[in-house]
């Protein structure tokens, strides 16, 4: 039974024996009286009272059923009521990863007990954040430290390959070859769980891209007896990092000829929503049934997907294939403007990016925090949920605005960042101003309206460069970063 | 030609050294990165093998110091930090090349060869192996004056194994230099490649040049008798 039900059935019942108690206190009431009435010399009691208390008692019994009902209703509403913060604390903890271990919690209310809890909650998972990081980070200090050691094995056995009987030389060179493979995949699986991966989103010829690795694993299937199905129409443009793309692709295709029989078929085609999705399937042996999906190749792929926007990997197997799947955004869904929404919720500035955060959507953000912050506003609460990358005329702009609240008092919050987010703000050095106390509770829906994108070219061009000046600002590595860039942009001609 | 080693890691160093003698050069080599400044600016070297992690100096602040004292020599480092930004480090302080380890003898002979051939133009940029002649620069093969047609592929490796001729090249050098790094099975596609290489340079008639030395790998060359 769940905790609302519970304390539903628990207020239905105690209204119900206080009401019954109630009944019975005043029938006790109404026989004292016609009790009391004998004792004064009456020869019976009151016809009436007798009358009233049979009454009341019927009623009392027939009305029971309903009013356990109405009461149960009524208590399960108030319960509800009371336990939706946990319900919206629950969600917010559901939706929390490995890679998201830096975001924290936020008050769902000003109540207090909710508000220690969440204190707690945050607290607990800045501890756990910590150990997973240096967990990760020693996971990568393994892989490197082994590397030099592999070098010197690596060596040795080459240079004595001769004195060796071939067979095992050549098995040596193989099992130093795999080892040193799975160091590489190691700290690239540790350096993208961690965040720590360099991931560069272009606009990449995917058709290109996956006719490339045709050759190689046609070859590969070719000493497997596998047929390689390729079906991939030319011209299709996804945007994505290209050695991670490259690299995704090389494991499931090399995982589908290694675990493959008899078919491996390559698909590629446009999808609704302005995405690209990519079918790798290969029929199964029933030997190898169980070891597919299970291997750090895998692994890797869904932790470099997990660092780039917008793409997203999914696999199944039922007993005869395997399927995995791979959707990328196409490259015309990044080029669109996305929405940004803002609004006030008490002296709080909120802010929600959707999408892409870019110099086209940059000026409305710098607007509307300005009117309001002018108005009276304290902290600016940026919402990155629905972010899923930004480029540096966007974070400059919130570094701007961050800049100015703290110089007035106040404080910015960065609110449910995901990995790729939470490392470009830490690359740009926003961390640095972001305040380290609870985020302000969410406002209601109703309270963010979308920002006008109406931004004049020469609004745009002057958000470019006072955002780029706020990040030039903020670190010597921005400052040097952006030295070039400030220059161009502070001697651009209007006409420009 | 003379190299100057720095590796911290003793082992690794003799190793260096000992692959780099075998390979007919001079070899000087040291643990630490005050040394290999003092040294590099004492002798003439041909080329520079500095490991990044060396006490007293690191490799890459000892080559960015090198570079500002004028010194022209050409520089590889070796690391086993492998990050798009050590690398990018290493190349701007003035290195000719990066190699990540692990790395085998011939990838980084190999690479000695690139870096020397850039530095001194009037290196030959074209390979010969008895009558069988590859053009660096027009990515053309000849055999006995005849041109051969090869894929990129085909080529890639033929080059890998012209340059280390008359050694051998082991089958992980040549999968790793030939192959895209994240191509984890080049070894099961190697035998494939070689067989087509087969197939167009050792033609009926022609004394076979491609070949299998049993637990090492490929060379191509006269077989010695």
């Amino acid at each position: 039974m769940t905790l609302r039900l519970r304390l539903a059935v628990l207020f239905g019942a105690l209204l119900l024996v206080l009401s019954g108690l109630f009944v019975v206190s005043v029938q006790g009431h109404l026989v004292r009286e016609a009790t009391a009435q004998q004792r004064g010399g009456a020869q019976t009691p009151d016809e009436n009272l007798q009358t009233a208390t049979k009454k009341l008692t019927a009623l009392w019994l027939a009305a029971g059923i309903p009013v356990m009902g109405l009461c149960f209703l009524l208590g399960f509403l108030i319960a509800s009521r009371s336990v939706r913060h946990l319900r919206q604390l629950n969600e917010q903890l559901a939706a929390l990863q490995p890679e998201t271990l830096g975001n924290r919690i936020t008050e769902p209310d000003k109540d207090p007990e909710v508000a220690e809890l969440v204190r707690q909650i945050n607290a607990l998972l800045g501890r756990v954040g910590r150990s997973y990081d240096e967990l990760s980070e020693f996971s990568a200090r393994v892989a490197h430290e082994l590397r030099t050691p592999l070098t010197l094995l690596r060596m040795r056995v080459e240079e004595s390959a001769t004195h060796l009987p071939p067979d095992f030389s050549e098995e040596l060179q193989e099992e130093i070859r795999r080892l040193s493979r799975l160091v590489e995949r190691s700290l690239a699986t540790a350096r993208a769980q961690g965040g720590r991966l360099p991931v560069n989103v272009t606009t990449i010829d995917l058709s290109a891209l996956l006719a490339s690795l045709r050759e190689d694993y046609e070859a590969l299937a070719g000493t497997k007896d596998i047929a390689l199905r390729w079906d991939v129409p030319a011209g299709l443009t996804v945007s994505a990092d290209k050695d991670l793309l490259s690299q995704i692709m090389h494991n499931l295709l090399d995982n589908a000829v290694r675990y493959g029989s008899g078919s491996v078929q390559v698909r590629a085609a446009p999808r609704k929503g302005d995405l690209v999705e990519i079918e790798v399937i290969n029929e199964m042996s029933s030997d190898k049934r169980t070891a597919q999906g299970a291997g750090i190749g895998l692994r890797l792929v869904k932790a470099f997907v997990g660092t780039m926007p917008a793409t997203e990997f999914s696999s199944q197997h039922d007993d005869a294939r395997f399927t995995a799947l791979l959707v990328c955004p196409a490259h015309a869904a990044a080029q669109a403007v996305s929405p940004v929404r803002g609004g006030v919720a008490g002296k709080d500035i909120w802010i929600s990016a959707q999408g892409r955060g870019t110099f086209q959507n940059s000026p409305a953000v710098a607007q509307f925090v300005a009117e309001k912050a002018k108005a009276g506003a304290k902290s600016l609460a940026v919402d990155l949920r629905d972010c899923r990358n930004a480029d540096s005329t966007f974070l400059g702009t919130l570094a701007a605005c961050g800049t100015r609240m703290r110089r007035a008092g106040g404080e910015l919050f960065f609110v449910g960042a995901d990995p790729i987010m939470r490392r470009l703000l830490a690359d740009y050095g926003l961390l640095t101003i972001a305040s380290e106390n609870t985020p302000p509770p969410d406002p209601s829906r109703s309270a963010l309206r979308d920002l006008p994108l109406d931004a004049s070219f020469e609004a745009k061009r002057r958000s470019v460069l006072e955002a780029h000046e706020a990040l030039a600002a903020l670190t010597p590595e921005n400052a040097e970063r952006f030295r070039g860039a400030l220059e161009f942009l502070k001697h651009r001609v209007p006409e420009d | 030609m003379r190299v100057l080693v720095a590796e911290d890691d003793a082992k690794l160093r003799s190793h260096l050294t000992k692959a780099l003698r075998e390979a007919g050069h001079a070899v000087d080599d040291t643990g630490d990165g005050e040394e290999a400044l003092w040294l590099l600016g004492e002798h003439a070297y041909d080329a520079a093998v500095f490991d990044i992690s060396l006490p007293g100096r690191d490799g890459v602040s000892v080559t960015r110091t090198a570079r500002s004292r004028g010194c022209t020599t050409p520089i590889l480092l070796a690391t086993a930090r492998g990050e798009l930004k050590d690398k990018v480090g290493g190349l701007d302080a003035g290195a000719d090349d990066y190699m990540v380890k692990p790395f085998s003898t011939e990838e980084m002979l190999a690479r000695l060869r690139a870096i020397m051939r850039r530095q001194r133009p009037e290196m030959s940029m074209v390979l010969q192996v008895e009558d069988l002649e590859l053009d660096l620069r027009s990515r053309t093969a000849r055999r006995g004056g005849e041109e051969i047609t090869l894929t990129n592929r085909e080529f890639a490796l033929l080059e890998v194994l012209a340059e280390a001729s008359p050694r051998s090249v082991s089958k992980t050098s040549l999968v790793e230099r030939v192959w895209d790094q994240h191509f984890d099975s080049g070894t099961n596609v190697l035998n494939v490649y070689i067989n087509y290489l087969r197939r167009k340079i050792d033609t009926a008639g022609k004394e076979p040049l491609i070949h299998t030395v049993r637990g090492v790998g490929y060379f191509v060359g006269r077989k010695p008798q």
